[in-house]
């Protein structure tokens, strides 16, 4: 996903939005199941490991059986565990929104991966630059953490003071190799904080740098995707688009509005695809004309 | 570069956004649906939670080493995450807001979650955990007179926390699987989420027993020091 | 033109009975190199903390600094944090953005300035000390010698007129100190920038400097061009830290002008005799590796790649070698901390995995490791010595005992770490890096532990960039290079057949000594 990778953070970010939103709420198996295939597709572009995806399809086992077990709606009971009917339509119900939490999961995979911490930062420090030098430090200090952590224990088990391996013993070391952690952090905390004030923070008005750029097809992205937004959500203030589960599973009305609204959002999902291939194509363009 | 360069806007913006956000969301939860659809309403509401505090957080300066102690409180959090059979992540944002107020108790609580998931996975339950461990450390700030002078009071607070983080996550369990959240559906859910709230309740418990004495030492002595 | 003018300068800590500093006057002029020199805990620091605003400690203070003609307490606060530079002695703390180009833009930021402004102080910054091609790089993946350069850096973005550095390179190795200090003094020629510098180890920066400065114990006992200064003896003390051709000078009676470099003292001096090695008789193999092949992953590179290594009791063996050749990956193998994929370690002839139950670390080996720090995870250094018998202790730290582990000195923590590291009298000690941040005297101090250590029979493997110390102490010297042992020889054999990794006096003496 290089283009989508280079393309500015808050463009990206919409789409994330835009597509989570609209998902959640048409919560139908046709938008479900567009959903699916492009964040799959996205998925396979990022180059995930089989065993992310499996990790993925635990949850998406759990939310599946929550939903028949914790909802006593539906009108067509098929067995009863005790007094409790579990019914079709909770059923149904729990596989659609469990398809939607794996598609929201594979969408947030391609998004976490995208999102380096300049990205972050860079969403972030609109709203708030104390937050973003928070989480800029965070992201210092927690890998500089974990090394020190380990450090610490090599060191302790070397001098002869871990205990044993049971689990009080290995509880208690643990605490205390968290405890000089903690020691080690906040003094060499107060140097980080010395050198912050040393070079000019806190003295007026903090301003942030980014090299990111707002290129003329991340706008043509950004406005794409607003416009194919609404042409998702305006036909549904004209016609009833969602698909009613309970008390029995009621089809949504079909017509106009609803095309409209089905084409819009297919297309709005796979919107960072089509950019990404388009680019691919112009680029081999580009390159056989050398 | 900064995305928007003239201050009064963005201080318009900063107020702006979020009340546009909320009030689209709405509109487009009645308007698309049956009025139901609480998994959006829930995931908007922490969001604008998050967004408001962010703003109002900015708009207090604070010098740099409040702000590293943050910092250092979020990165401890966070690697507690990671050492094995030991997550002190509440129990750390609790000390936090404890001993260094409820602002800090709060942005330590939402960034602990929304870094530690860059590595044990964001979803959008993310805002949602964000808030609920926000919150965690802001009312450990607000209670802090008390929890300060009562070691009882303190574990007692970390154990209804764990409570409390686990209702709130249910929340989102329901509206996320079940779409709509009914008192019997909730409880329900509660009941076999028992064995975490649980887990959650001891765990804090134990570590806040364990770690806030040393912690209020190794604050008091960083203070002395170098007279924060 | 003076840029710093300091009179009658007196400071007290806030909880303590004496001064730090006494009636310390002084003035710099403008682009001129200053290096202070002196006994750790002797007011170095202080005096530049007390430049430094943003860094001065809660006390009294008496006298005035005059900063460009202005009291520094006039200055506001955002022209005391750009025209003020500072750099302080440890790379990784005071770092605090997670990407190069994050740090380097920092202060650029904090002080608000305008895009065009920022990105052209940066851009030049960054090219001039080449980092333009890291910018997106992740800090914690650069060396120590970078991050320092880093720091050096962002500190510059904001041109200030006057840098303070406090012991930079104390904590780096030779080739990135020689970096530094190399790079310090091109931005001092070339962008005429004041450069006010605290270090312990002065053999790279006699040569740059206009002023040297000496304090000791509070009070500034010498101040002048560098030739001016030692044509007079200083202390022992401050002699100690001083290069090579100085303490020659003056070990030989001090006649003529003193030499200031290596290549200034070369043929000054002569000895009778080259040193020879003594006939030592060491005892039965305290530590064997046949083999050792290490990696972290299956998919990445081996970093240890067949090392062979025998030490034997009562041997104290140095082994060299540049950042990331695998000396420490080799310290932690041995200790069992890293597990080697192929090959073998046996400590007394018994394989690692045949001793059970922490027996290992109970009276065979122990291991002292880079971050002296780690050793220690109480509040006092006196509780980690529980049920330690202090009395066997080859080196009295009763004075440390009721203190915090980080109130201590470098010197201090060092040593006190070895003392508990020593507590489970181990036969077989190793060392990764002891002296970070140590000065001379307390070097000496360190080495006679060890010679006493393998006098009982003790060996010690010492991972080090330490050739002083080396000198001082060693037996046996090894060479390590991109994960394997290159030579092992005597300790003098070993350093006249280098010419990197051996002494300032070995290079002069062309051999004789070491």
């Amino acid at each position: 996903m290089i283009w989508f990778d280079k393309c500015n953070p808050f463009p990206a970010l919409f789409y994330f939005i835009s597509v989570t939103v609209l998902a959640a709420l048409f919560n139908n198996p046709y938008h479900t199941a567009v959903t699916l295939a492009a964040s799959i597709v996205m998925f396979v572009f990022m180059r995930g490991r089989a065993r992310v995806a499996l990790s993925f399809s635990v949850v998406f086992v759990l939310t599946f059986i929550v939903n028949p077990l914790v909802s006593k709606k539906g009108a067509t009971p098929l067995i009863f565990i005790g007094n409790d009917p579990i019914t079709l339509e909770s059923i149904i119900y729990g596989l659609n929104s469990a398809a939607m939490i794996l598609s929201v999961m594979f969408l947030f995979f391609t998004f976490t991966r995208l999102l380096d911490s300049e990205k972050l930062l860079y969403l972030l420090s609109p709203f708030s630059a104390s937050a973003a030098m928070t989480v800029s430090a965070v992201l210092r200090f927690a890998p500089l953490y974990l090394r020190q952590a380990r450090l610490i224990s090599a060191q302790q088990k070397v001098i002869g003071a871990e205990g044993g391996r049971s689990i009080p013993e290995r509880l208690r070391s643990g605490v205390r190799v968290f405890s000089a952690l903690s020691t080690w952090a906040l003094e060499n905390g107060i140097i980080a904080a010395d050198s912050m004030a040393c070079r000019g923070y806190g003295t007026g008005k903090r301003t942030f740098f980014s090299f990111f750029g707002f290129r003329p097809s991340d706008l043509v992205f950004l406005l794409l995707s607003a416009a194919l937004t609404a042409g998702a959500a305006v036909p549904a203030a004209f016609s009833r688009l969602s698909f009613m589960y309970y008390p029995v599973i009621v089809l949504p009305e079909t017509g106009t509005a609803f095309a409209v609204s089905a084409a819009s959002y297919t297309l709005l999902v796979f919107l960072p695809l089509i950019f990404e291939i388009t680019d691919r194509i112009k680029w081999k363009y580009l390159q056989s004309k050398i | 570069m900064r995305v928007i360069e003239n201050e009064k806007t963005r201080k318009a913006l900063r107020i702006g956004v979020p009340i546009v956000l909320t009030a689209s969301a709405m509109l487009c939860a009645l308007f698309a649906t049956d009025g139901r659809k609480y998994v959006v309403i829930t995931v908007i509401v922490a969001l604008l939670t998050l967004l408001l505090f962010a703003a109002g957080f900015d708009r207090r300066r604070i010098g740099s080493r409040r702000l590293i102690l943050g910092a250092v409180f979020t990165a401890l959090s966070v690697t507690g995450r990671f050492i094995p059979l030991l997550k002190p992540m509440s129990a750390m944002i609790i000390i936090a807001g404890l001993y260094a107020g409820p602002e800090t108790g709060f942005l330590v609580g939402s960034t602990s979650a929304l870094i530690s998931n860059f590595w044990f996975g964001n979803g959008p339950w993310t805002p949602m955990q964000m808030v609920a461990l926000g919150l965690t450390g802001f009312f450990a700030g607000v209670f802090s007179p008390l929890l300060e002078k009562s070691r009882a009071a303190l574990i007692a607070y970390g154990a209804l926390s764990g409570i409390f983080y686990s209702m709130f996550m249910d929340i989102w369990t329901v509206t996320s699987s079940v779409g709509t959240l009914d008192l019997h559906e909730y409880l329900t859910a509660l009941y076999y989420a028992l064995f975490f709230m649980i887990s959650y309740a001891v765990s804090n418990a134990l570590y806040l027993f364990l770690l806030a004495p040393p912690f209020g030492r190794k604050l008091r002595r960083i203070k002395d020091k170098y007279g924060l | 033109m003076e840029i710093l003018t300091v009179k009658d300068l007196s400071f007290t800590y806030k909880n303590a009975a004496d001064p730090a500093l006494e009636n310390v006057s002084f003035s710099v002029d403008a682009g001129q190199f200053v290096t202070i020199c002196g006994p750790t805990g002797g007011g170095k620091s202080t005096l530049l903390r007390l430049i430094k605003r943003e860094l001065s400690p809660a006390g009294t203070l008496k006298g005035t600094v005059l900063f460009d003609g202005v009291p520094l307490s006039s200055l506001t606060d955002r022209q005391s944090a750009e025209r003020i530079g500072c750099v302080v002695q440890r790379p990784e703390e005071q770092i605090v953005s997670d990407r190069v180009g994050g740090e380097l833009f920092f202060g650029a930021e904090s002080l608000g300035y305008s895009r065009e402004k920022a990105f052209r102080r940066v851009a030049e910054i960054s090219d001039l000390f080449g980092f333009s091609d890291l910018l997106g790089k992740r800090t914690d993946e650069l060396s120590g010698g970078q991050k320092q350069l880093l720091a050096l850096a962002s500190a510059l973005v904001t041109s200030p007129g006057l840098l303070l550095l406090d012991e930079p390179t104390s904590r780096l190795d030779p080739v990135a100190s020689a970096d530094f200090i190399s790079m310090l003094h091109r931005i001092n020629e070339e962008l005429g920038v004041t450069v006010m510098i605290a270090e312990h180890s002065t053999s790279g920066l006699l040569r740059y400097s206009d002023r040297l400065m000496f304090i000791e114990d509070g009070r500034m006992t010498a101040f002048g061009a560098p030739r001016d200064v030692l044509s007079q003896m200083p202390s022992e003390k401050v002699l100690s830290d001083m290069p090579a051709p100085v303490r020659e000078h003056w070990k030989n009676g001090g006649k003529g002008e003193c030499p200031l470099t290596v290549k200034e003292g070369r043929g000054l001096f002569t000895y009778d005799s080259r040193d020879k090695a003594p006939v030592k008789e060491y005892g039965d193999p305290a530590l064997e590796c046949s083999g050792l092949y290490f990696r972290y992953g299956r998919g990445s590179q081996d970093i240890l790649k067949g090392v062979d290594l025998t030490v034997r009791e009562g041997e104290i063996r140095f082994i060299f070698g540049g950042n990331g050749c695998g000396k420490t990956t080799l310290l932690n193998c041995a200790a069992g901390i890293e597990r080697p994929y192929s090959g073998s370690v046996r400590v007394f002839g018994r394989k690692l995995s045949s001793y059970k139950n922490g027996e290992l670390y109970s009276g065979n080996l122990s291991m002292l490791c880079q971050d002296a720090v780690s050793v220690f995870t109480h509040d006092t250094v006196g509780e980690s010595f529980k049920r330690a018998d202090l009395s066997s202790l080859p080196y009295d730290i009763s004075g440390l005992l009721p203190r915090h582990p980080y109130d201590l000195s470098g010197g201090e923590l060092q040593i006190a770490a070895l003392c508990r590291v020593l507590a489970t009298s181990p036969r077989l000690l190793l060392l990764d890096e002891p002296t970070k941040g140590m000065d001379a005297a307390a070097k000496e101090v360190f080495a006679n532990v060890l010679r006493g250590l393998a006098g009982k029979g003790v060996a010690v493997v010492t991972v080090s960039h330490d050739t002083e110390l080396a000198a001082m102490c060693a037996d046996t010297c090894s060479m390590m290079f991109s994960g394997g042992i290159v030579c092992t020889g005597d300790v003098r054999d070993f350093m006249r057949g280098n010419a990197f990794y051996t002494t300032d006096l070995c290079r002069m003496s062309g051999g004789a000594v070491i």
